[in-house]
């Protein structure tokens, strides 16, 4: 069996793909794994395990091509056309497109195959998904749609991977050990604290005072800490006006050094970046801080026990085109010197106790989550010191049952409801400690009400369109109907319990308006209406279950 | 903008509006052919270059070389 994987994204988006690699592998251990990347990041397939072959796609060539008024279009179109020759040749058994774009679709059209996972274009033009995991990508792609789950739960699923063990795991080199070895052998007896303050976008970082700040009080707060400032050639200048004059210590490297050093190290301190994800495959201790267009929810830190410090502004995340549109980097602004150093120092001593008093203290400033990964593998960030509310305890509610939902667990017989029930009272014990089962029994009760309300809302919906069903030729009682519907789905988008439905019933509207036939659009509206019923009796369940376990407590 | 920067930029915009009308055509016919969906795919990366060169699509990454 051969099997192709496209990463046409970043790096960061490469290692995560990694850890779906890794479960092809394990659960086809015979197959022949390839991997399509973008060409500049070709260097990273020799840490890469679990593939046997690397295609690299030559966008900065075919962009340098593009660009350039005294070239021929052509050349780039024969440039794609070599590369998709070259993979049509492999003849693939299945094609796993983790690039949620355009492009990707196309290529993944081009190359051929008759089992795909992701997006692709069909023969009739069409982009379909393939599972409805990765039409839930596409429904919450944009930044502060309501997405809650973490990228590699989403690949793993729409990919049909079933393995609860997603980790990242990477190869370290010889360049890389060496490196570490001798950058290191200053600090043999101490403990190391790492800091990577450059990202790709400035505003998902802080700017290089607040950096210096940082680093300092750190090296001042936790004596006999060596403190490194992590750099490629590229970044250098930065890094520099971070570390001069102060106890910080720079460190210029590549990738495969990087790699090697946060190994060696305690502490990673660092934004949305390459490096998060790198040290997610070793047993560093992950700060993150998560600011401007950073999505934690899509792209935090893989691993349990990171920490997440988010800076709290109604404009966060941002998208990720463009500046900040602020008149200044309120996110930024959120997060100072001394907070940063206080829970790096909480980190060190492990004093769980000590992170859960900043969440406290900093609450109107930041969030401060734990990662967490549950028994089927999923991730989540756990907010520390979150209020106790329906809303708080509905958000939890309302992810497992979107996850139960897009598994169809509804649609067999034996569900998953009772092990993710069971999980899912372990996770609100652990973010609401100090609550007595009475405090549950009594919020439940009112989400309980809630739901149901909410479900027989959707239910009657669903009735009046089948009454539509005989009557499209009266196309006011359509039209009628849609504008009730709006409606409702604007209530439900501003309602604490109900956005992520409101969300998705008001992407079908947008999708019918697009579309003219009366029977198409009852059809569609009809499968979308369908959804949101399906999931909110599994909402009422899940409620009921915890509900059971609360009350049996009394 | 400079004058290069704004001859490159019309120059790009009048390549994908051809690349454009293709795509219409394309869809017309529902001539979804090989080279047709490489047509496609160079329209995207026309627009790719117009647009942000450093959105989430892009590429950058300071530890991409070496």
């Amino acid at each position: 069996m051969k099997i192709l994987v496209i990463s046409l994204l970043r790096l960061g988006d490469i290692l995560l793909a990694t850890s779906v690699l890794r479960s092809l592998r394990r659960a086809n251990p015979k197959s022949e794994i390839h991997i399509l990347i973008n060409g500049q990041f070709q260097s990273v397939a020799q840490m890469i395990p679990f593939v046997d072959k690397v295609y690299a796609f030559d966008r900065d060539g075919i962009q340098r091509i593009i660009g350039a008024t005294d070239r021929n279009l052509l050349e780039a179109y024969f440039r794609i056309e070599d590369l998709v020759e070259q993979m049509q040749s492999e003849k693939y058994d299945q094609v796993v497109n983790l690039t949620h774009n355009r492009l990707s679709g196309w290529l993944t059209a081009l190359i051929g195959c008759g089992d795909t996972r992701g997006v692709v274009f069909g023969s009739n033009g069409k982009l379909t998904a393939g599972s409805g995991w990765f039409d839930y990508l596409n429904d919450f792609i944009e930044p502060g749609s309501g997405n809650v789950f973490h990228f590699v739960d989403v690949f793993h699923y729409g990919a049909g991977l079933q393995n609860s063990d997603r980790r990242i795991e990477l190869y370290e080199t010889q360049n890389g050990i060496e490196f570490a070895r001798q950058t290191l052998s200053n600090s043999m007896l101490q403990k190391r604290i790492l800091i990577q303050p450059c990202t790709s976008e400035t505003k998902k970082t802080l700017n290089p005072q607040k950096w210096r700040e940082i680093g300092t009080t750190i090296a001042q707060s936790e004596p006999g800490v060596s403190v490194y400032v992590l750099g490629s050639p590229s970044e250098k200048n930065i890094i520099d006006q971070i570390c001069s004059s102060t106890p910080l210590l720079p460190v210029i490297c590549d990738l495969e050094q990087a790699y090697s050093l946060l190994n060696n190290c305690n502490l990673l301190v660092t934004c949305d970046t390459s490096i998060k994800h790198l040290a997610t495959a070793t047993k560093i201790k992950i700060l993150e801080i998560s600011i401007g267009s950073s999505e934690y929810k899509k792209t935090g830190a893989y691993i349990q026990g990171a920490v997440i410090l988010q800076g709290l502004v109604p404009c966060a995340p941002c998208n990720h085109r463009g500046p900040c549109t602020q008149s200044s980097h309120l996110c930024s602004e959120k997060i100072s010197s001394e907070m940063v150093a206080m829970v790096c120092g909480a980190m060190m001593r492990q004093d769980e106790g000590a992170l859960r008093m900043l969440a406290h203290e900093y609450q109107e400033d930041i969030a401060l989550l734990r990662t967490h990964i549950n028994f089927s593998g999923d991730w989540a960030a756990v907010p520390l010191g979150q209020e106790f509310s329906a809303k708080a305890i509905n958000s939890w509610v309302d992810r497992v049952s979107f996850k139960l939902y897009l598994q169809k667990e509804h649609e067999k017989s034996i569900g998953e409801y009772g092990s993710e029930g069971i999980e899912l009272k372990k996770l609100l014990e652990n973010i609401f400690p100090d609550r007595s089962s009475q405090d549950w029994v009594t919020e439940l009760k009112s989400l309980e009400r809630d739901v149901i309300w909410f479900e027989s809302r959707v239910e009657s919906f669903l009735s009046k369109l089948k009454g539509l069903l005989g009557e499209f030729h009266d196309v006011s009682r359509l039209q009628q109907y849609m504008e009730e519907l709006e409606i409702f789905c604007l209530e439900a988008r501003r309602s604490k319990l109900f956005e992520s439905y409101g969300r998705q019933l008001f992407l079908s509207l947008q999708d019918t308006n697009q579309n003219s036939g009366a029977f198409q659009t009852v059809k569609k509206l009809r499968e979308r209406l369908s959804h949101a019923h399906q999931r909110a009796r599994i909402e009422l369940k899940l409620i009921h279950g915890l509900q059971t376990g609360f009350t049996e407590a009394l | 903008m400079s004058a290069q920067q704004e001859e490159l930029k019309q120059f790009l915009q009048g390549a994908l509006a051809d690349l454009n009308k293709l795509s219409d055509h394309i869809r017309e016919m529902q001539d979804y052919s090989e080279k047709a969906e490489l047509i496609l795919c160079l329209r995207e990366l026309v627009q790719e270059q117009i647009e942000v060169p450093k959105s989430e699509n892009s590429s950058h990454s300071a530890y991409a070389t070496r």
